[in-house]
């Protein structure tokens, strides 16, 4: 399950000297789902929609109904939160290669006219944050990050520079997969994705975790969101998750350890 | 002297059908030339659109390169290198990070690597190497800083610049390659947009089909192209000898929240980023400038950035001459932006602004601010605001200034 085990290795190597920024963790969601769940979740979402872009959101790509579900997960923790300046970073990978393998195809059969002109609009690497940023109304910056296997530590990383580059009240972060790109389920049909919404923490000793951006990339190291899914999974006070460095520098504190 | 932690641009690869060199380049924008035409190097009988800014030759670059990348990596690739020579970058100088933008781009790379063999048989979809930001950090082992590739559309050139900038200014490296370069004319993507009736088809007349503000537009033409520059902190810069083109003084990025595809009508969000950026330039009413506009040619986008900009100048006071260069080099979607600022910092060098092209008859919806058209204009310039504007509803606002 880990991308670690595949070897996907981060090349840059980078101390960031800027003092760490700490951000409560606001909500986290998860969502692991199979072909099936996501046609029904995309009717859901779609007929549930009350806004403009009702009818495109009946071509939203895989990868962006399961971020949107692990936000509706999300956002179900702590439902009084609005998002007006919040940044939404989100890094799919390689969404779209059904929807492009089969406009390929239907393009060498039949031609231009053949083209689904929602191909673009829905699964390149922004399509997945800018429905996002729709979802939540957050007109802070929508980014798609990575998009590339091996390319989802660029999350944090960009993080930690739209958080220097525009003071967000708010950061959505989103990680999204299919399965089969991870080792040993070559054939599943799964997509998994991670949503975590960081916010500024209150003055104060706050009761909530936080997690102290001082991104520290060292060279030769792998990282993996869905670590980070087993760790948001366990935050409690009696949970398994234990403080300290990660290879990114990144940081989680739980509420007894900070202030 | 200069303040300390000033973002200066040093160096600039950029690439158009042309030329190569923001200097050529903008040389032919500033005199009118157009590289719009038929598209040629592939059959365009079923398209609704069947013109475009096509680069045939991508510049040579020294690097060695994947032997299945596609064209946008090649053009990544050379826009960087020239980015680096022409800023005097070498090895050892310190470490580069790399703030990339980019488009639908593994569509590009699957299009051109992965497309249908003459057997007819469709390859699974996979890009052959590992991301484009690799591309560039492999010839600088051990020299590279945190490499980050970042999409929002059509404003991903501006976005990548502003993270570069935000780099720096946190210490995370010495200098940081940032910008967008990309050869969008293939049959895939000229499909997608045609059929999202968001393309010019004034296919019998390509040289006036890209018309900004003008009443007749019909759409944006296609283009090929794109620009990556070398920022450094002016310490940094100063410290190694190298000198300021211009100074990345400002910016905003918002989001419209509002469709995924259309801007909306409402501009308070695309005003907010102009705002920002003008705030953090420091920008006063009356200091003389030039807004490059977004202003692809469309119906919609175009109306609703001349409003946004003349709104601007109602609650600023700070207002300038406006063009749209979209006209002579098309719309290079991710890597527009960037192609653009760099003409921005020719233009603050040569104290001209470029006309937009074919903007005969100004729509009453783009009127109101003050358009530079029919031919190019010379006059004093400070600064240039550029704005990039993206489906997701992403606007993102440079400022650059003057290094003089």
């Amino acid at each position: 399950m880990s991308l670690e085990s595949r070897g996907t290795a981060i090349r840059q190597a980078a101390v960031f000297k800027s003092p760490s920024s700490e951000w409560e963790i606001a909500c986290h969601g998860t969502s692991d789902v199979d072909a099936g769940e996501v046609q029904q979740l995309r009717r859901q979402f779609a007929e549930s929609w009350t806004g403009p872009g009702r009818g495109s959101m009946r071509h939203m790509e895989d990868q962006t109904v399961a971020a949107m579900e692990a936000v509706r997960q999300a956002r179900a923790m702590n439902p009084q939160l609005t998002f007006d300046n919040w940044a939404v970073l989100a890094c799919p990978v390689l969404p779209g290669r059904a929807t492009f393998r089969d406009n390929l195809k239907r393009y060498a059969e039949e031609g231009a006219f053949a083209i689904s002109p929602q191909v673009i609009p829905q699964c390149s690497l922004h399509s997945l944050p800018g429905q996002l940023s729709i979802i939540l109304g957050a007109h802070g910056p929508n980014l798609g990050i990575g998009g590339w296997p091996g390319t989802e530590d660029q999350v944090w990383s960009t993080a930690w520079a739209i958080q220097k580059a525009v003071e967000p009240e708010g950061l959505w972060l989103i990680w999204t997969c299919q399965e089969s790109d991870l080792p040993g389920v070559p054939d599943s049909s799964r997509i998994k994705s991670l949503a975590l919404a960081l916010r500024r923490p209150d003055s104060g000793k706050s009761h909530d975790w936080k997690v102290a951006l001082d991104v520290h990339l060292t060279d030769g190291m792998a990282w993996c969101p869905w670590k980070t899914q087993e760790i948001l999974n366990g935050i409690g006070p009696n949970g398994p998750f234990r403080v300290g460095g990660s290879s990114l520098g990144l940081r989680f504190l739980p509420p007894d350890k900070n202030t | 002297m200069r303040p300390e932690r000033e973002i200066w641009i040093t160096g600039i690869g950029a690439a158009s059908p042309l030329g190569v060199g923001i200097q050529t380049i903008t040389d032919q924008v500033l005199s009118g030339k157009t590289s719009i035409s038929h598209i040629k190097h592939f059959d365009t009988t079923t398209h609704a659109s069947r013109i475009s800014s096509h680069l045939a030759n991508i510049p040579a670059c020294p690097w060695p390169s994947h032997t299945d990348l596609p064209p946008t990596g090649k053009l990544i690739e050379a826009c960087s290198w020239l980015a680096l020579e022409d800023a005097g970058w070498k090895p050892g100088n310190g470490k580069l990070g790399v703030a990339l933008g980019l488009g639908p781009d593994w569509m590009l790379s699957w299009e051109s690597t992965w497309g249908p063999d003459p057997t007819g048989t469709l390859h699974r979809p996979g890009p052959p190497f590992p991301s484009y930001t690799d591309l560039i950090s492999k010839h600088w082992t051990g020299q590279i800083g945190p490499c980050m590739q970042v999409s929002s559309a059509c404003a991903s050139g501006n976005h990548a610049l502003v993270l570069g900038a935000s780099m720096l200014l946190g210490g995370a490296a010495d200098a940081v390659l940032a910008g967008a370069a990309a050869v969008n004319t293939t049959p895939l993507t000229m499909s997608v947009f045609g059929n999202l009736r968001a393309t010019s088809r004034r296919n019998d007349d390509p040289a006036r089909a890209c018309r900004p503000f003008d009443r007749d537009r019909d759409g944006f033409v296609m283009g090929d192209g794109g620009a990556m520059f070398l920022l450094e902190t002016a310490e940094s810069a100063r410290a190694r000898g190298a000198h300021p083109m211009a100074i990345l003084a400002g910016w905003g990025m918002t989001s419209d929240a509002h469709h995924l595809v259309m801007p909306s009508t409402d501009q308070t969000h695309v005003i907010t980023a102009m705002r920002q950026a003008i705030k953090k330039a420091g920008i006063n009413a009356g200091e003389p400038g030039y807004i490059n506009a977004h202003a692809p040619g469309t119906p919609a986008g175009d109306a609703m950035e001349a409003q946004a900009i003349r709104q601007v100048a109602e609650e600023t006071g700070v207002s300038a001459p406006v063009s749209s260069t979209k006209g002579a080099t098309g719309h290079l979607l991710a890597a527009a932006a960037s192609l653009e600022l760099a003409m921005g910092v020719a233009c603050l060098g040569r104290q001209a602004i470029p006309a937009t092209l074919n903007l005969e008859t100004i729509d009453p919806a783009c009127d109101g601010i003050d358009h530079v058209h029919g031919q190019s204009r010379s006059t004093p310039i400070r600064w240039v605001l550029s704005n990039a504007f993206g489906f997701g509803g992403s606007n993102c606002s440079v400022v650059i200034r003057s290094a003089c």
